[in-house]
Parts: C-alpha cells; sequence; structure tokens
C-alpha cells in the first residue's frame, strides 16, 4: 500500500470525489470504495481517502488493460485532460510493472518527476457519458461576431434546448473543458429567444467526455489544447468531430503568410486524428479529404470528410431605406490578396472611363496584407471616384447595403465557403462571383454570373452587362428570389444527424 | 530581324536596355495577357527577380494605363546580370554554401554532380538577399562537379528555361519569387520533393518550420513536375493536389524516384570505434542498432520501452543509437540515463562519422527503426544495403522498403509487437538467416541509377 498522498487538503478532497464520481467508469468494485470512502467520511482524511482510492483504481485499469480506461485514470486523478505523452509514458511504466512483487502503479500518475509543474485541479469534474459535448468557448468568451461564431450561435441555440448537448469551454490553462457561466450561455444564446435553460449543476465543473462525441465547432491554434484533443481522440474513447471551415492556410498559405500558416499546420496534426470533419461547402471537404489521403503516408485513415453546406440566410424583412441616385455596386469581403479587390477597382475603374454612372461600397475590415487594394481605393477616391470603403458594419447595415445594391461582386480567388454570394442572393441581389470551388457552389442555385478571377476580361464584362443590361439583371434577380431557401434550422437538424454515433471501441488497446 | 524582346535577352544590364524596346515588349505582354513577360521587364530593370506582389501591382498598372505607366517610376540598378534563356539550372543554394551535409544535402552532393557530367546544365544559388540567382563561385562549384567548367558566378535572370530546385526553399523570400517566376510562366519549375512533414505532421517538428515550409509547397504548386523520393511522399503530395482544388489550380505531375542505399564497407577504424563504445559488459550480447535524430517523431521511446520488456526478461542485447539530440529530445534523454543507472547496456553516440555508421551497420544483429512518419527512411535502406535484417514500421516509406525483404515490418505505436519482433530476430536464428539472406539478394540500386532516372523524369515530359 502506498503512503497517503501529499498535498493540499482541498485539492486531495477535489481528487477523491473525481475518483469516485468516475468510479463505475474506472472499473472499482464497491469493495475498493468502501475503506477509502470511510477514510473520507469518517476521519475526513482526503490524504488518506484518495490514495486508497488511486491506488485501487490504477490496479483496475491496469489489469483491464483498457486505454479509454487509462485515459480517464489520468484525467481524473489530475483535473485535466491528458496529453498523449502523458498516457503513453503511464502506458509504458504499467507495462513494465509486470511482476506481481512491483508496488502500486498509482505511483506513476503522481510521480512528481513524470508530473512536475502542473499542480493537481481543485475542481469537481462531471463525466460526460451520453452527452455530445461542444467546444464553442471562443464563442462563449468573446463579444466578437466572425463568421465562425455567427455558425456556433445559430448552431447551439438550437441544439442546446433539444439535444443532449453540454456546450464547453476550455480552463484558462488550457487545459481541460469546463462548463459554461451563466453569462456565456446567454451570450451564446443571445440572437435567439430561446431562454437556456441554466445548468447549476456542471456550474464550475471540469467536464471530461468519455466514450462519447466531442464536436469542436470553432478552430483553435492552441497548442496546449491541439495535443490534448489527440489524445482524446486516440485514447478516450470519444469520437472527435469538427467542423471544416477550409484548409486555406496550408493549402494557399501566401494569401494568409508564414505565422498563421504555422498555426494552421499545428490545428491540423490534431485534425489528422479526428474521426470525422463535417465540411461547411464541397469545396473546404475536397481539401480536407486531400489532406486525409496525405496522412494515409503516416499510415493514418485520417477523419471521413463529409458535407454540409452552411445557410446563406437574412431576415425576411429588411428595410431597404432610399433608392441611392446612382445604381450602388456592393463588394463585401475583408480586403486582403485573396479577395481580389484589385480586380474590382480595375473593372469599376475602365468602366468609369467608359462613362457609366454607379458608385461602388466596398465593406469589410483591413488587414496588413490588404495595403495595396487600400492604397488603390484612395488613389481612386482622390480622382473622385464615386466610391465608399465601409468598416466595422452591423449585420442590419449590411443586409440593407445588399438589398440596395443593384448587384454585388466577389470575385476571391479561394474560399472555404463564400458567405458573400449566399447572403447576396438571399437578400435577391444578383451576384458576380468566381466560377469555381466554393464560390460556384454557392451561386449554383441562380442568380450569379459567374467569371475567371484569373483573367480581368471575364470580371470587366460581367460588371459591364449587370450596369448596363436591365433584362439580365431582371432574369438574375428573378431567379435568386426563387432559390429553395436553406435556413439556420435546416443546417442544425442536418448537422446534427451527421454528428453520427458515439462509438464505445476503444482505439488502442492499453497492452 | 532582331525583335526587341530579342535585344533585351542580351541586355548584361538595366542600363542596356532601350526604351523603346521595353515598350514593345509590355505592350505584347497587355495586349496578350503575357506575366512572363511583364516579369522579364520587372527583372531586367531591378536585376532582382520579382516577388509576387510587385508583380500583381504592376500588372494592373500595365493592363490599365499601358507600359508608360510601368516604366514611369522604375528605379534601374546598375548591376550586370545575365539573361539565360532555354537551359536547365539547378538550385543547389545550400549544398553550394554549407559544407555540413544533413540528409538532403546528402542527395544533392551525389545526384548533381552526376547530372553535371551528363548533361549542360547550370548551378545556381542566391544572393545573400534573396533577391536574385547567380552562378556559383569556383570553390562553390568544385564542391558539386568535376566537369572542370569555368565558374560564372554573376547574377543571372533565367528565361524560359527549366529551374530544377533540387533542395527545400524553406526561405519566405526565396519561395515567393519562385512561385512568381512559376506562375508567371517566366520559368519551368520541377523539383525534387523530400516530405510533406511540416504540414501533415507539423507537431514532430521545431515550431519555426511549417510556416516557411507552406510558402515553399505555394511555390511548387506552380511546378510541372516533382519528383518524390518515395511513394509515401508521392502520396503526401498527391493529398495536397486535392488541396488545391477549390483554387482552380491542377498542381505538378508527381512522380515517384525512389532513393538508392549503397552499401559501404566497414573500415578497420570504423570497427576499432565500434568497439571502443560498446566495450564492457557480456561481450556476446547481440547489438541492437537505432540510427537516427533523437527527435519524438522517431519514436524512439518505444525503442527503449521495447528494450526494456526484453531485458527484463533477461533477453541479453547491446542497445546502441547513433543519432544527435533534436527537437524534443529530452523525454528520451532522461530514460536513457534511467536505464543506463540500472545497468542496461545501453549506448548513445552523437556526431558519429560515417566510418562508426558503417561498421556498426555490418555488425549489427538488426536495426530497429520504428518510426512514425518518414519521406524515405535511409537507415533502412542501407542497413538493408549491408545483408543486416531490420525491424521497422508497417506504415508509409519504410513498408515499401521493407517489402522489398529483410525487415520484419511492425505497427509502430504497438510496442509490445516491436518487441516480439525483436525477440524473434535476436533469438532465432534461422529467421535471423532468412531475413540476412533476404536482405543481400534485394537488388542494388546506384546514385547513378536515381540521378538517370531523376533527371529524366523532372525534364521529360509530363505524362498526365
Amino acid at each position: 500500500m502506498t503512503s497517503p498522498l501529499a498535498g493540499e487538503d482541498a485539492l486531495l478532497e477535489a481528487m477523491y470525489h473525481r475518483l469516485s464520481d468516475a468510479a463505475v467508469a474506472l472499473g472499482l468494485l464497491p469493495e475498493d470504495l468502501t475503506r477509502a470512502s470511510a477514510a473520507a467520511l469518517d476521519l475526513g482524511d482526503f490524504a488518506r481517502a484518495s490514495s486508497l482510492l488511486l491506488d485501487r483504481a490504477a490496479e483496475r485499469v491496469r489489469g483491464s488493460g483498457d486505454v479509454t480506461r487509462l485515459w480517464l485514470l489520468l484525467a481524473t486523478t489530475h483535473g485535466r485532460l491528458p496529453g498523449t505523452e502523458d498516457v503513453l509514458r503511464v502506458r509504458r511504466r504499467f507495462a513494465l510493472d509486470r511482476g506481481a512483487s512491483r508496488p502500486g502503479s498509482s505511483r506513476w500518475l503522481t510521480d512528481p518527476e513524470t508530473f512536475p509543474s502542473h499542480g493537481l485541479s481543485p475542481l469537481l469534474s462531471r463525466l460526460i457519458h451520453d452527452e455530445v459535448l461542444v467546444d464553442a468557448g471562443h464563442t462563449a468568451q468573446a463579444d466578437l461576431m466572425t463568421g465562425i461564431q455567427r455558425v456556433v450561435r445559430e448552431v447551439l441555440r438550437r441544439w442546446v434546448p433539444s439535444h443532449q448537448v453540454v456546450p464547453a469551454a476550455w480552463t484558462q490553462r488550457q487545459a481541460t473543458f469546463r462548463s459554461l457561466t451563466d453569462t456565456e450561455l446567454n451570450r451564446l444564446a443571445r440572437w435567439g429567444d430561446v431562454a437556456t435553460p441554466p445548468h447549476p449543476e456542471t456550474k464550475g465543473h471540469l467536464l471530461l467526455p468519455w466514450r462519447t462525441t466531442v464536436f469542436l465547432s470553432e478552430v483553435s491554434h492552441e497548442a496546449e489544447q491541439l495535443d490534448r484533443l489527440v489524445a482524446l481522440a486516440r485514447f478516450s474513447g470519444s469520437r472527435l468531430v469538427l467542423l471544416g471551415y477550409d484548409t486555406i492556410p496550408t493549402s494557399n498559405a501566401e494569401a494568409v503568410g508564414p505565422g498563421l500558416a504555422a498555426h494552421f499546420a499545428q490545428y491540423l496534426s490534431m485534425v489528422k486524428h479526428a474521426h470525422r470533419v463535417i465540411a461547411i461547402s464541397a469545396s473546404a471537404g475536397r481539401e480536407f479529404a486531400g489532406f486525409s489521403l496525405a496522412v494515409a503516408a503516416q499510415g493514418l485513415p485520417g477523419p471521413d470528410v463529409v458535407v454540409c453546406p452552411l445557410p446563406g440566410q437574412v431576415p425576411p424583412e429588411v428595410d431597404a431605406g432610399t433608392p441611392a441616385a446612382v445604381p450602388t455596386v456592393l463588394v463585401v469581403g475583408t480586403v486582403e490578396p485573396r479577395k481580389n479587390h484589385l480586380a474590382v477597382l480595375h473593372a469599376a475603374e475602365v468602366l468609369w472611363r467608359e462613362g457609366l454612372q454607379f458608385s461602388l461600397v466596398l465593406i469589410g475590415k483591413t488587414t496588413p496584407a490588404g495595403a495595396s487594394a487600400l492604397a488603390r481605393v484612395a488613389e481612386l477616391q482622390a480622382a473622385g471616384r464615386p466610391l465608399e470603403h465601409r468598416v466595422g458594419v452591423e449585420d442590419a447595415d449590411l443586409w440593407r447595403a445588399y438589398r440596395q445594391a443593384r448587384f454585388s461582386i466577389f470575385v476571391s480567388t479561394h474560399e472555404g465557403y463564400g458567405l458573400p454570394v449566399a447572403e447576396s442572393l438571399a437578400s435577391g441581389t444578383p451576384v458576380i462571383t468566381t466560377g469555381r470551388g466554393a464560390t460556384a457552389e454557392a451561386a449554383a442555385g441562380g442568380g450569379a454570373l459567374l467569371v475567371d478571377p484569373s483573367d480581368e476580361r471575364t470580371v470587366v464584362h460581367a460588371f459591364r452587362q449587370l450596369l448596363t443590361d436591365d433584362a439580365l439583371l431582371a432574369d438574375l434577380t428573378a431567379e435568386a428570389l426563387v432559390r429553395p431557401a436553406r435556413g439556420w434550422d435546416d443546417y442544425s437538424t442536418e448537422l446534427w444527424e451527421l454528428l453520427g454515433r458515439p462509438t464505445t471501441n476503444a482505439t488502442e488497446e492499453l497492452s | 530581324m532582331s525583335t526587341g524582346l530579342d535585344r533585351l535577352l542580351q541586355a548584361s544590364s538595366a542600363a542596356d536596355c532601350q526604351a523603346a524596346d521595353l515598350v514593345a515588349v509590355l505592350t505584347e505582354a497587355r495586349q496578350d495577357r503575357r506575366r512572363d513577360l511583364l516579369w522579364l521587364v520587372l527583372a531586367l530593370l531591378q536585376a532582382e527577380l520579382p516577388l509576387e506582389s510587385e508583380l500583381d501591382e504592376r500588372w494592373w498598372q500595365l493592363l490599365l494605363d499601358g507600359p508608360e505607366r510601368v516604366l514611369a517610376d522604375r528605379p534601374r540598378t546598375g548591376s550586370t546580370l545575365e539573361v539565360v534563356t532555354g537551359e536547365v539550372l539547378v538550385d543547389v543554394h545550400h549544398t553550394a554554401i554549407h559544407p555540413t551535409r544533413n540528409g538532403i544535402q546528402r542527395v544533392v552532393s551525389e545526384t548533381v554532380p552526376r547530372w553535371a557530367r551528363d548533361h549542360p546544365l547550370r548551378l545556381v544559388a542566391w544572393e545573400d538577399d534573396w533577391a536574385g540567382l547567380r552562378g556559383l563561385t569556383t570553390p562553390e562549384q568544385s564542391l558539386l562537379t568535376t566537369s572542370g567548367e569555368p565558374a560564372r558566378p554573376g547574377r543571372v535572370i533565367p528565361w524560359h528555361s527549366t529551374l530544377l530546385l533540387a533542395e527545400i526553399a524553406g526561405e519566405p523570400a526565396r519561395a515567393d519569387r519562385l512561385r512568381a517566376m512559376a506562375s508567371s510562366g517566366a520559368v519551368t519549375l520541377s523539383a525534387i520533393v523530400y516530405d510533406l512533414v511540416p504540414v501533415t505532421a507539423a507537431n514532430t517538428t521545431d515550431r519555426a518550420m511549417p510556416g516557411p515550409f507552406a510558402l515553399y509547397l505555394g511555390a511548387l504548386k506552380h511546378a510541372r513536375i516533382v519528383a518524390t523520393i518515395s511513394g509515401a511522399t508521392q502520396l503526401e503530395m498527391l493529398g495536397h493536389h486535392a488541396m488545391l482544388a477549390g483554387q482552380g489550380l491542377p498542381g505538378p505531375a508527381v512522380v515517384e524516384v525512389a532513393l538508392p542505399a549503397q552499401a559501404k564497407p566497414a573500415t578497420a577504424a570504423g570497427a576499432h570505434a565500434l568497439a571502443a563504445v560498446v566495450a564492457g559488459g557480456d561481450p556476446s550480447a547481440p547489438l541492437v542498432l537505432c540510427v537516427g535524430t533523437h527527435e519524438p517523431r522517431k519514436n524512439h521511446l518505444a525503442v527503449l520501452q521495447a528494450a526494456e520488456l526484453l531485458w527484463q526478461d533477461g533477453v541479453a542485447l547491446s542497445l546502441l543509437f547513433l543519432g544527435n539530440s533534436g527537437w524534443g529530445s529530452s523525454a528520451f534523454l532522461d530514460k536513457t540515463t534511467e536505464l543506463q543507472r540500472a545497468g542496461r547496456r545501453l549506448h548513445l553516440v552523437q556526431g558519429a562519422d560515417d566510418e562508426l555508421l558503417w561498421a556498426a551497420y555490418h555488425a549489427a544483429r538488426v536495426l530497429v527503426f520504428p518510426s512514425l512518419h518518414e519521406g524515405f527512411g535511409l537507415p533502412v535502406a542501407e542497413a538493408l544495403a549491408c545483408g543486416t535484417p531490420v525491424v521497422t514500421s508497417n506504415i508509409g516509406s519504410m513498408a515499401e522498403l521493407g517489402q522489398g525483404g529483410g525487415a520484419l515490418l511492425i505497427d509502430p505505436h504497438d510496442d509490445a509487437a516491436l518487441a516480439s519482433a525483436l525477440r524473434a530476430v535476436l533469438g532465432d536464428d534461422a529467421l535471423h538467416a532468412r531475413l540476412a539472406l533476404a536482405a543481400s539478394a534485394r537488388p542494388v540500386r546506384t546514385w547513378d541509377d536515381y540521378a538517370r532516372e531523376c533527371w529524366a523524369a523532372l525534364t521529360g515530359p509530363d505524362l498526365r
């Protein structure tokens, strides 16, 4: 028998409770619990209680040969998700503890050399076994509204009331999932009128997903998280499913620069161990499928890839405001080279020189890489062209701009989805867009003119057509208006179906 | 009759370029949408290879306002230069400049001299600021050829030539300029590709690697042909190309040209060095050799675990690691110390020279190489070429090598399987003899074979 653990009582008490809460999953028997609980209840000696319990749990887990239980043992003992090296190290130690003369294997979990710097967690834990854990931490903690955060909110406010879903965030140290606070839950659901049910029982708990489904709705580059997610995918028996937005930082690194490319490569190191990627477009799906193919060289199956296209939904009633004196052409998108603003500005200037009357409105934040496009905007403005660049536009104003525009133009060279195409068409506004990849998909239902962004003559031609050919514009507008509506309800329902069923198969044996 | 373009191609500095010729070439570029012609003019005027962003900015100026606008504010540099038209150039920058020899530089220094012997070509390196290409100096050239051709170290601008990239262009500016020359059509780019580890297994590399490496892949997507050193790397490259679909790019043709492995004999000096390393203890304990940098991808912790399982069972073996400490090696080094303190026969040699390496390959009972990811797996090929049996991973390039005979293949994530394979090859003399015989019977693949096939692939037709 090992000597009682050293440490603060409160930490050991939390460890004791985490282990007893997971007792069944760890394979502990009633007699294992009896002496420990006696120590805990009668004497209040949590050092003794937790060391008794840990010792029995380590022996049960080692005897079971089940790596999912080893993963859970590490998670409950330390109160954080183990990293891959943590699991492999203890698995190797257990494998060498073959002889009966060996002392308790639990020492490998508390060995200060093995786990030097991180202390035990003071928090209690909740085993997530029958529910889907959804990582939505960034969205829950930030008031930003990026494209990703919009997807997360629209989906979760539909899932939380009707499905067995536990939204989660990462703890400060990025070491494990925790339950959300009321503020965070409200922030997630803010767009809806659905009242979020409070989760008082999970307040301040660590969430340990075991043999269930974990869904990553966001993209994280936190190294501490990524390796723990790899360990979760490999060893916890949970299915790791993630939303695949695009692979642009790897497949088109020059569009984002080496910094983001480096972070994204770390993200992909996690993705290769995931079980499924649900891509937001067929084009994004092909990119992830290509990555899955590439990792076969490492003997990995890679995630299977399915597609659930995002909806392009705008509110039905938007006040279009006063019609502008000259037709407006709208360009929505971050000012960066990939969005190809220089091609649009070129086409506009060619047509202004031809004497066509229109104003151009750019909506989208700026980036350092977009400097040459911004300089060109300034030049054209200085020359007196009717050109406006708006930054930080609220959704309502964005949708009004779509309705007010004669048409919009989005000739990006590479997209994961092409939200401005979908939103323009959903507003009943024709769009000129790139005739390949995700933008072509978004345009497929009608209402768009497709161009080749590498040949600016096609852009100029389409631009001129939609300024001068009222009949064509009317046809495209009519096409846009009769497109089948695909909304967030449809998307959320399909997405839930595509999560798939949890598996109870361990991915690797603990031998 | 000489055209404006012909005259520009003879220029030996920006000052030689006549304004009328520049205007004529840019006019053609504008009319026929020829970005390669714009690339050439910018390269001539600056005596530098253009960046993609420069090319782009000037492209829009040219299309909208014509040649005069492009030429209006061009500073001209006085540097001398040579336009190299219709030749084959080989980018050997690191191998020419640095005396060290990593795996890639070894391939370059074996292959390029053979190319230079058999084909007309020009070896090039980059200027210190990565702004342009230059010929090699005489000392640089003497490292890579024995052809005796005079060095031509001046600045060169390749034009409608083929540039063979024999190394990784892991510097952002180098990758950017390669991309601009290839995507504009000014130069045909072909390359040897070693592996895609920094983007397919970024967790196993230094954190500084994946960003620049992704930019290098950005240049390769405009290449014509790439020759991968294994079928596994070919698969990685094809997967990467599938990721390009959304950009409307087909990516280059991907041809596998497997690396060779030629055995070198053990020398007396090498044998002495080896004896000194493994001295002491039971001299009859068979030698288990593991070659490679100590980094997590090489899975050396699994080797230690398997060896300890055997030592616990009383199996005699002496374990020798030849390799330097790399990224993330501390867990391995700690474990090594622990086992050595426990009296296990475990030896580590850093900075081993070739003589010790080849002596060890020949003397070892078995090479163990359970790597998680390789572009090729040179130690596997080299040990087999010496007739030494191998225990290696059942995945990727290692499985490819192992299928040629002489190897036991195991799941590198399964320590117990690794231990039983080692136990078998140590304890079962008949099995060991069969493996050694199969290894010796493998066809010999030489550097001449490799150099010939690789040249044919990179300069031959695109067979898609």
